[in-house]
Order: C-alpha cells, then sequence, then structure tokens
C-alpha cells in the first residue's frame, strides 16, 4: 500500500468518525432535552402547590371560627370573606369569639398571611431551578446545532454569483456543515459538562429544599386541616343528631360534604408526595449526567435519561387528579 | 444557661408532635364521649384545637427557616449565575447562524446592486436589515 493510499484510508475513517460522532451526539443530548424539559414542566405546577398552603391554613381556622359562631349564616358570611379583604382594619368581627387559645380570626388571619410570604420566596427559588433545567434543555437541543437550512439559503445565494459551479458549493456546503457541526456540538457538549459539573450540589440542595416544602411542609397543613375538618364534621353530625325530629337527609348530605372534601384533600396529598418524587428524580436524573459528564453522548446517558424523562412524566398524572 | 436558636428539623419535629397529640386527644374523646362530662368534652375539644395552632405555627417556622437558610440562599444564587452563563451559550449559537443567514444576505444584495434593477436592490436591501435585526 503506498503513502497516498494510506493517507487517503486515514482521512476516510477520521471522516467517518467525525460523522458518526456529530449524528450520534445530536440524538443523545435530545435525550437530556426530553429529560430536563419534564422536570420543567412540572415544577411549572409549583405554584397551585404553593400558593395551597395558605388556602389550608385558611380552610382549618374556619372550621374552628364556624363552630364557634355556632353557625349562625351572617357571621359564617363574615368568616368566608375575610381571607378576600386585603386591608383588616376594621373588618367588623363583632359577634365572632376568640379561639380557645385566646386568638381572634383576624390573628388567624394575619398567620396564615405568613404562607403567602413564604410562598413568594418559594416561588423564586423554584424559577430558579426552572429556569436552569430548561436552559440547559435548550442548550441541549439539536436545533441549536444544525445550520443545514442556513448553508442552504447560503449555498443558494453563492450560486447565483454564477462564479462556481453547482456540484462545487454542495460539496463545500456539506464539508462546512460537518467542521461547524462537529466543532459546535464539541463547544456545546464543555458547556453542558461545566453547568451539570459545578451545579450538581446545588440542584440537589434547592431540590431537597422544593422538596421538604411541599412533600413534608405542605402535607403537614394538609393533614392539619384534615384533622380539623374531621373533628369539625364529627362534632356537627353528632350534634344534629342529638336534637329531637332528625331528618336522615341532612345527615347524608353532612356526610356527603365530608367525604368529597376528604378525597380532594386525598388527592391533594397524593400530588405533594408526587411532586416529591419527582423532585427526587431531578436529583438522581441530575447527578447521573454528573457522574457521566465525560461521556453525555454514550448508551448508558441515553437510556438514563429516557428513563428518567418517563418517570417524571408518568407523575405527572397526579397532579392533573387534584389540580384541574 | 444560654438560649438556643430552634433547627429546621426542631420546628418540624414539633410540628409533628403537636398534629399527633392533636389526633391522639381526639381518639381519646371520640372512644370516650358518652363517659365524659360537657365540661370535659369541651375541655379536650379546646386543648385539640390549641395543639393544631400550634402545629400551624411550628410549620410556619420550619417553612421560613428552611427557605431562607444561608445554604438555600448561596445554592439559588449559583444557579442563577450559571442559567445566565447557559444563556449566553445558547446566544453564542444562535448566533453561528445568523451570521450564515446575514452573509447570504449580503451576497443576494451584493448580486442585486451588480445587476442595476431598482426593484431587485430595494428588495434585497430590505431582506438585508430585516435578517441583521431578526
Amino acid at each position: 500500500m503506498n503513502k497516498f493510499t494510506l493517507k487517503k484510508k486515514f482521512l476516510s475513517t477520521l471522516l467517518l468518525l467525525i460523522i458518526t460522532f456529530v449524528n450520534s451526539s445530536c440524538v443523545e443530548l435530545e435525550n437530556i432535552r426530553k429529560f430536563t424539559e419534564n422536570a420543567a414542566a412540572v415544577s411549572e405546577k409549583f405554584p397551585e402547590l404553593s400558593g395551597d398552603i395558605y388556602g389550608s391554613c385558611v380552610r382549618r381556622y374556619r372550621y374552628v371560627f364556624i363552630e364557634l359562631v355556632n353557625f349562625r349564616p351572617d357571621l359564617m358570611q363574615k368568616i368566608d370573606n375575610l381571607s378576600e379583604v386585603e386591608n383588616l382594619d376594621g373588618y367588623p368581627t363583632v359577634g365572632i369569639p376568640r379561639d380557645s387559645s385566646g386568638l381572634s380570626i383576624i390573628q388567624h388571619e394575619l398567620k396564615c398571611r405568613e404562607f403567602k410570604k413564604s410562598h413568594k420566596a418559594a416561588m423564586l427559588i423554584n424559577k430558579a431551578l426552572v429556569d436552569y433545567l430548561k436552559t440547559l434543555g435548550e442548550l441541549a437541543a439539536n436545533d441549536l446545532t444544525s445550520y443545514d437550512k442556513s448553508l442552504d439559503q447560503l449555498g443558494t445565494s453563492v450560486t447565483s454569483i454564477g462564479v462556481f459551479e453547482e456540484k462545487h458549493i454542495n460539496a463545500g456546503k456539506g464539508l462546512a456543515g460537518f467542521i461547524l457541526n462537529a466543532a459546535t456540538e464539541f463547544w456545546r457538549r464543555k458547556k453542558l459538562k461545566s453547568a451539570i459539573e459545578q451545579r450538581d450540589k446545588d440542584v440537589s440542595t434547592v431540590s431537597v429544599v422544593l422538596k421538604k416544602y411541599i412533600a413534608e411542609e405542605y402535607v403537614r397543613m394538609l393533614n392539619i386541616e384534615k384533622e380539623q375538618m374531621d373533628g369539625f364534621y364529627t362534632e356537627l353530625i353528632r350534634n344534629y343528631q342529638a336534637q329531637p325530629n332528625v331528618n336522615q337527609l341532612t345527615v347524608l348530605m353532612f356526610k356527603n360534604e365530608w367525604d368529597a372534601k376528604t378525597t380532594q384533600l386525598k388527592d391533594k396529598i397524593e400530588a405533594a408526595q408526587a411532586y416529591g418524587k419527582i423532585m427526587e428524580n431531578v436529583i438522581a436524573g441530575h447527578h447521573k449526567l454528573y457522574e457521566f459528564r465525560e461521556s453525555l453522548n454514550s448508551k448508558e446517558v441515553r437510556q438514563m435519561a429516557l428513563q428518567y424523562a418517563k418517570n417524571i412524566g408518568d407523575l405527572i398524572g397526579t397532579f392533573r387528579k387534584a389540580f384541574k | 444557661m444560654a438560649q438556643t436558636e430552634l433547627t429546621q428539623a426542631q420546628a418540624q419535629q414539633l410540628a409533628d408532635e403537636y398534629l399527633e397529640l392533636a389526633k391522639a386527644i381526639r381518639k381519646y374523646r371520640d372512644e370516650n364521649f358518652n363517659t365524659l362530662s360537657e365540661e370535659e368534652r369541651k375541655r379536650l375539644r379546646n386543648f385539640i384545637n390549641q395543639m393544631l395552632n400550634e402545629a400551624t405555627d411550628f410549620t410556619q417556622r420550619s417553612i421560613v427557616l428552611l427557605l431562607s437558610s444561608a445554604e438555600t440562599k448561596e445554592a439559588v444564587g449559583n444557579i442563577v449565575k450559571t442559567t445566565k452563563n447557559l444563556k449566553a451559550a445558547i446566544k453564542t449559537l444562535e448566533g453561528i447562524n445568523k451570521i450564515l443567514k446575514v452573509a447570504a444576505a449580503a451576497i443576494d444584495l451584493a448580486i442585486a446592486v451588480a445587476s442595476g434593477n431598482p426593484v431587485s436592490i430595494v428588495k434585497a436591501i430590505e431582506e438585508a436589515i430585516s435578517t441583521a435585526n431578526s
């Protein structure tokens, strides 16, 4: 074999390797995009979960005070409307007694409003995570390093000058595309690797905080609400049944209302727990990317990213049930 | 003795314990309802509400400590910084596409000028400006 043939063979192999590298890396980075896209989509449901912590607090004190005012309709209306009032100064609370801790209904509402402040802080933390995941996904998207259309446009323009032959332009366009794709793919992966490497611990910290906030704190609030609600309906039905001339339809109505609210709370608790599992998937998925950061185009990463994307996708249905 | 600050884990534990206490009192009250005096029933009901108030308060404290910890703030700051860098990288990649498009528009403009056709020149200028601004 002469020197020229060897050189030609070497160049063909190199070209083949470049083609394989460029084409395969596109597909595999696309799977990273799927993972981050699903994770970010779920995080967009976060405001509903976080905002309901205040809602749960309000629903709980309403049970306390409705019982205290002995179901008087005019006072019940005042209790229901309180959370809608921005400025509580001068809100009429005559006839609404303090609770057994000595707290007025206004004090309860003000305490609940502290959860609104926490909600705002939590929203900022969630936004940081969503933005990061989305941007990571955008950088992993194939269309960013696909220059085919732009090169076609450039090729058409060059052809119309009439200086070069079309076949030469097409050949040059193809080669330019390869070089450009290879160079930018390499650069893109370097950027992805660097971000994943630097932020793995931070993604874990933030995801754990959001997981605890929803799957532990919010779930506890819902359980506190459930405890208050169960006590409320037990008393309501017991007191009603102690009266003369009990209407069984009314009892059934109370029980149905209680059941419906129990189901609502159960769905919310399941959604919050699903959110916690999703955050676990975000932590584990990101950490796997970190572990395989040197080979983001490997088969392991492709399968793993798809698996985490699927896990997260499967949990989305649980949200839809609770927050339609 | 020096007073120590409540940690997030402690606040969380207290909230859980107050909730469990409320549940236990309600269970006892329900199971012994017929043997309890009216006064005892009322007192136990009040205890339950107080326990649930405490559980809510400690949940609030736990949330504040969780969201405002120095570790959380630092992690959020780092993530925001990296996101900015990633966005800049995306802009760079988008820029390459734009350069290719602008180059094509510039060639079309040169051809139009060479042809001397005013209609083609105006159209090519418009396209070149629109590509450069996109």
